[in-house]
């Protein structure tokens, strides 16, 4: 555990500052709405408004883990083959504790609690987040089993179908994390509840950590086309599609209109703390890296021109993809997505292709396509971005559809054109192992 | 085959490569030695043109160093892990040929990685690999086009010896088809393969000078490193 934060604290400082701080100014914020509570309830502020955002915020503690697939990407995971059950179990748990994620959704379920309910609501609050925390321990940990028996698709589609059925049933049934958080708020007894399942969860995390007995099986063969440029983008796009990550963002994309769909507007928050996993994945695997240490070996091998050229299509392919799979998700729920949306699909997902080309060359990560969560990207490249990425879409979205097309053409030339320029000397991206 | 003049390469006002000139000849090997930080990556880096040289040039058959034809020309061997996680090892080396423009049959693919020690993770990702393993493929990938210049940095580091021993041997036999093989390494033992040895001095090289002549003046290569690798008290 102390290495995973001294790790944490050493590959991303700025961000881990960052993020500590706002925690802290969370729990603080947390602690004033409960002194001042009288105050907030005059403002028309209750439990019952609050409940469906504790819910969303447990959802996503105790579920991301699962949809994530343990840690099956997760490098540190890899180093830990050959360790005990205990090291196995203290490294994940570190992981998640450490995870800015997790780190802001313990506070803000304070927060939510001391709004809705003052001192109780900030004590059920703060348990409703350990009990997260802890079923979030063991999804991952069933996640990464069933990753290993059955393989990436397969167990995420198990999972998926899993989080489904239990999201409706929760939702309809009146039970689930509402019902526990409104519990906690009224019966401080339920306090102990919450505190209980959640020891009860770890142990049986600690349980399903075996010893690791992963196996890296052969992948289906790939067939690489005998043009350069062909042939690489092939091999990038199956750097992407292989990962567990890149899966798992998939299988958020299809499950979030879904959710809404069968567990009602009740589960849209829950949900879109899925959506947001879900972006930030593609905002990290668009944005900061060539897949690792081969960048240092392609550098030398292929122009620059070539090398742009298929990130692009590699990149673009992916993320248009993941968005038709999120639409028809949204069409079988009923969304009114019109026509006009598969060209509007292109043109953002080639947008947000050239976004990341900059931050890739500048700032690069060696190891952002295994995991989206548990490796932070540079602040300044996930901001700037996360923003350029929003503002394609905002763009695409708001003006008629040619005007749309030629703004993201004129920005991917200056992209492309810069990244060309990077590419001269591209010293971080060089250094890379 | 490749010939260098004056390579300078500095980071503001650090100083990494200074004024490094050497050729390689084909049917040779050239070994070069160094300290720590003395610049033999960045100089790999540069002659593989990975990253540009601030002062000097170099040419590979006489085409600029940058050129296409000369990418085309050079087979490189990284000093780090420079591998896709995900992709096996045979992908890496298809992708190396196509890259090179040579058409390669999968057997071409499988009869090197057999030679390479490889047939058993051959499949498998490259995330699945040892340090070794990961140096061997790196290898294949540069040898699959046969090219006539090879650039293979630090080539034995952390293989076992049986994995040196192989690497040796298609080192010197790239070397008797033809090819010329510059190779940087910690190891002396390893360096007496070459036909000639150059010692980084500094940031700067010193030599090449044949293997033998040096064996012959100083003993051994142990006595020649610490005869040459040292810079002069002012």
């Amino acid at each position: 555990m102390q290495h995973q934060m001294r790790t944490m604290w050493r590959t991303s400082r700025p961000f881990a500052i960052g993020a500590t701080a706002t925690t802290v100014v969370f729990h603080l914020l947390a602690i004033m709405t409960a002194i001042k509570h009288d105050d907030v309830e005059a403002a028309g502020i209750s439990t019952s408004t609050l409940v469906p955002l504790a819910a969303g915020l447990w959802s996503a503690l105790a579920l991301l883990p699962a949809l994530g697939g343990g840690d099956s990407d997760d490098p540190l995971a890899v180093a830990a083959i050959g360790g005990g059950r205990s090291f196995t179990f203290g490294s994940r748990f570190a992981a998640a504790i450490t995870d800015a994620g997790p780190g802001l959704f313990v506070p803000s379920l304070a927060l939510v609690g001391a709004a809705a309910a003052g001192w109780p609501g900030w004590l059920a609050g703060l348990t409703l987040a350990w009990n997260g925390v802890a079923v979030g321990q063991l999804t991952g940990a069933g996640s990464a089993i069933l990753m290993r028996r059955l393989g990436p698709t397969w167990a995420l589609l198990v999972i998926a179908a899993i989080v489904l059925a239990i999201a409706t049933v929760f939702v309809r049934g009146g039970n689930g994390p509402m019902a526990w958080w409104g519990a906690a708020v009224s019966t401080p007894w339920y306090v102990i509840a919450l505190l209980a399942g959640g020891l009860a969860a770890l142990w049986g995390s600690w349980l399903l950590n075996r010893p690791n007995d992963r196996t890296l099986k052969a992948p289906r063969e790939l067939h690489l086309p005998q043009r350069p440029v062909l042939a690489l983008s092939v091999a990038m796009a199956a750097g992407i599609g292989r990962s567990v990550a890149a899966r798992s963002t998939v299988m958020t994309a299809a499950l979030a209109p879904l959710l809404v769909r069968g567990a009602g507007t009740k589960a849209t928050v829950a949900v879109a703390f899925f959506i947001m996993a879900a972006a930030a994945g593609v905002i990290g695997s668009n944005g900061f890296a060539y897949d690792g240490g081969a960048a240092v070996w392609l550098l030398g091998r292929v122009s620059s021109g070539l090398l742009i050229a298929a990130r692009m299509v590699a990149t673009s392919v992916w993320i248009f993809a993941l968005a038709v799979v999120a639409s028809v998700s949204g069409l079988l729920t009923g969304a009114p997505i019109s026509a006009t949306a598969i060209p509007a699909l292109v043109i953002v997902a080639i947008g947000i292709g050239a976004a990341g080309l900059a931050p890739s060359i500048k700032r690069p990560m060696s190891t952002d396509f295994d995991s989206f969560r548990t490796q932070a990207a540079p602040v300044v490249s996930a901001l700037g971005s996360l923003a350029r990425a929003t503002a394609i879409v905002i763009v695409v979205v708001y003006l008629p559809l040619w005007a749309g097309a030629l703004a993201v053409a004129a920005y991917m030339a200056f992209a492309v054109l810069h990244a060309r320029r990077l590419l001269v000397d591209p010293v971080a991206l060089a250094a890379l192992s | 085959m490749l010939v260098v003049r004056g390579l300078t390469r500095s980071y503001g006002s650090h100083l990494v490569v200074d004024g490094v000139s050497f050729t390689a000849e084909p049917g040779s090997i050239l070994a070069v030695l160094g300290h720590n930080g003395c610049g033999k990556s960045t100089t790999m880096k540069i002659l593989a043109g990975a990253i540009p040289a601030t002062a000097g040039m170099y040419t590979v058959d006489g085409h600029p160093g940058t050129s296409d034809h000369a990418r085309r020309a050079t087979g490189y061997v990284p000093d780090t892990r420079g591998l896709f996680p995900r992709l096996t090892g045979a992908e890496h080396v298809a992708l190396a040929a196509r890259i090179h423009g040579a058409v390669v049959a999968d057997q071409a693919i499988d009869d090197l990685a057999d030679r390479l020690g490889l047939s058993e993770v051959v499949n498998l990702p490259a995330a699945a690999y040892s340090h070794g393993q990961s140096r061997r493929l790196s290898l294949a990938m540069a040898l699959i086009a046969d090219p006539p210049l090879l650039l293979v940095d630090e080539p034995f580091d952390g293989v076992d010896p049986e994995g040196v021993e192989v690497i040796t041997e298609l080192l010197v036999e790239a070397r008797d088809h033809g090819r010329a093989v510059v190779l940087t390494t910690h190891l002396l033992d390893a360096a007496v393969v070459a036909d000639r040895i150059a010692v980084f001095r500094g940031h700067t090289l010193v030599g090449p000078f044949p293997t033998d002549v040096l064996l012959s003046k100083h003993g051994s290569l142990q006595e020649a490193w610490r005869g040459l690798s040292h810079v002069a008290p002012a």
